[in-house]
């Protein structure tokens, strides 16, 4: 029986919003052979949630972080912890998403085939616009909504870079799966719930895209691109951006990355 | 106890997925009870029951009855009609319902047109979505050039016809009766509902066509900005959240 670990990390959720998510889990298809287990990591300023992750989401392990570490960081302390335990998948799954009831099928089914080392969902009802090949699923990168990494991705990269906070932590590690030789694919077939077009751009959210996008630029080797995020971070928050500082990617895996079409980091299909 | 509406789900052709998405939508709509009827050919009759059972395990305030009834459910205050590959935003429904007038005005929520490509024993690719023109009052005549335009109307009991349309042409019928009684109108914001492009004839050959086209490019012209020149674009920002959330 293969394990699929997911997990869930909470940051001052709505109480409906984790009910919803554990409706839907509960209603999930499983194929046979894969058993799945909740496993939530709470960056909440207090543990409030806890009775209802127990109550909903059927978790048996549930912590509270102590404060917010960032998306990357949090999952990073899932990741670690369900390989050491022999999962042979880990789904990054964001607590204000709906599994459609094949979603995890699908996606297993998918990262199940040779050399895939990340698989994301659909986003649903607007699809993100990233292309990917409609017969194989590959594609430039993986969204984080409910993205499964499998032992290998792992394994090659180590997991999400924790220099960045928010934003883009996807975007870095697919780019880093697919120089390690693996494949990042979409699963077409599986559908995710992810309805955040309705949400101001905050600016708090703005910066954080901004201060991502010249990390990313910085780390990926393309100095333009950085100092231009950097510039447009300096108009929006009135100071300067504190330097980042990236681990530098070598030159020969820096034929992955795009950014060549801004915080898209692909082409858009509309 | 939130308010009903009736949506009446047709599949026009054998995509299964066409129908599984429309179904999803329906069932994680907000802020309103729905029952969903389900007309599918008898080639997708097992997989619209399977696919209506597992969904409504998701919880949500949806019941699905497969087939046509002779009639919508008589608590429900509005009635919808869609054909399978439409697919909506979770508010989309219970806005709708909480437009001004709503007992007797049609609301026509603003759109997208989706091009998909088939791809066997997968979901269809989607290839673009464009946005459309819709005028604050629309006629028939300027809706109906998209064969599945009734799933963007939410129509009003008091003037939804008793029956239920099936093909393309009871579409047309169906509305015609429903507008028959009074106007429409648009509903304010960014496009809530996206339609299966299933025009034969994309082409421009007139005057709202060439709407349609301005329309998507006053969306498109600012996302370009944002990617070719960002900090002119930063600088830009007011206008482009007026024209992305400005009706169309």
């Amino acid at each position: 029986m293969a394990l699929l670990r997911i997990g869930i990390v909470l940051f001052e959720n709505a109480t409906a919003e984790v009910e919803r998510l554990g409706r839907s889990l509960a209603a999930a298809a499983l194929p046979p052979g894969l058993e799945v287990e909740a496993r939530v990591l709470d960056n909440s300023a207090d543990a409030r949630l806890e009775r209802v992750v127990h109550v909903v989401l059927a978790a048996k392990a549930y912590t509270w972080t102590g404060g917010n570490r960032g998306y990357g960081a949090t999952h990073n302390l899932g990741l670690r912890e369900a390989f050491a335990a022999g999962a042979a998948g880990y789904l990054c799954l964001n607590p204000d998403a709906v599994l459609h009831p094949r979603c995890l099928a699908e996606l297993w089914t998918t990262a199940s085939e040779a050399d895939t080392g990340l698989v994301d969902a659909r986003t649903f009802p607007e699809e993100h616009p990233k292309p990917y090949d409609p017969a194989t699923g590959d594609t430039p990168w993986c969204t984080g909504t409910a993205l499964l990494v499998r032992p290998a991705a792992f394994a090659a990269t180590g997991g999400f870079d924790e220099g960045l906070f928010m934003y883009g932590e996807d975007v870095d590690l697919s780019w880093r799966v697919r120089a390690a030789g693996l494949r990042v694919r979409t699963a077409s077939g599986a559908l995710v719930r992810h309805w955040v077009e309705h949400r101001d751009l905050t600016r708090e959210r703005e910066l954080s895209v901004l201060r991502s996008a010249a990390y990313l630029g910085r780390k990926w080797g393309n100095t333009a691109f950085a100092s231009r995020y950097e510039r447009l971070y300096r108009a929006r928050a009135g100071r300067p951006m504190e330097p980042p500082s990236p681990p530098v990617v070598s030159h020969v895996d820096r034929r992955v990355a795009d950014l060549g079409h801004g915080v898209r980091f692909a082409r858009s299909r509309w | 106890m939130s308010m009903r509406v009736h949506v009446h789900l047709v599949a026009w052709s054998d995509e299964p997925w066409d129908l599984e998405e429309s179904l999803f939508s329906l069932a994680t709509q907000e802020g309103v009870a729905v029952t969903a009827s389900v007309a599918v050919p008898p080639t997708l009759e097992a997989f619209a029951h399977e696919a209506c059972g597992r969904l409504v395990r998701l919880g949500g305030p949806v019941e699905f009855q497969i087939g046509t009834p002779s009639s919508w459910a008589p608590e429900a205050r509005s009635v919808a009609s869609w054909v399978a590959g439409t697919v909506a935003v979770p508010d989309h429904l219970a806005r709708a319902l909480g437009s001004p007038r709503m007992e007797v005005v049609i609301a026509v929520a603003p759109v997208r047109r989706v091009l998909r490509r088939s791809v066997p024993g997968r979901p269809p690719y989607v290839l673009r979505k464009t946005r459309r023109f819709t005028s604050p009052s629309p006629s028939l005549h300027e809706l109906a050039r998209d064969p599945a335009f009734l799933g963007r109307c939410v129509v009003p009991a008091a003037r939804a016809p008793r029956w239920l349309p099936g093909s393309v042409e009871e579409h047309r019928r169906w509305a015609a009766e429903a507008w028959s009684s009074g106007a429409a109108n648009r509903l304010p914001g960014p496009p809530a509902v996206e339609l299966p492009d299933l025009r034969t004839h994309r082409v421009l050959r007139s005057v709202d066509d060439l709407r349609d086209g301005l329309a998507d490019l006053r969306y498109q012209a600012p996302r370009w900005l944002e990617r070719r020149a960002p900090l002119a674009f930063t600088r830009l920002r007011g206008l482009f959240h007026w024209l992305r959330d400005r009706a169309h």
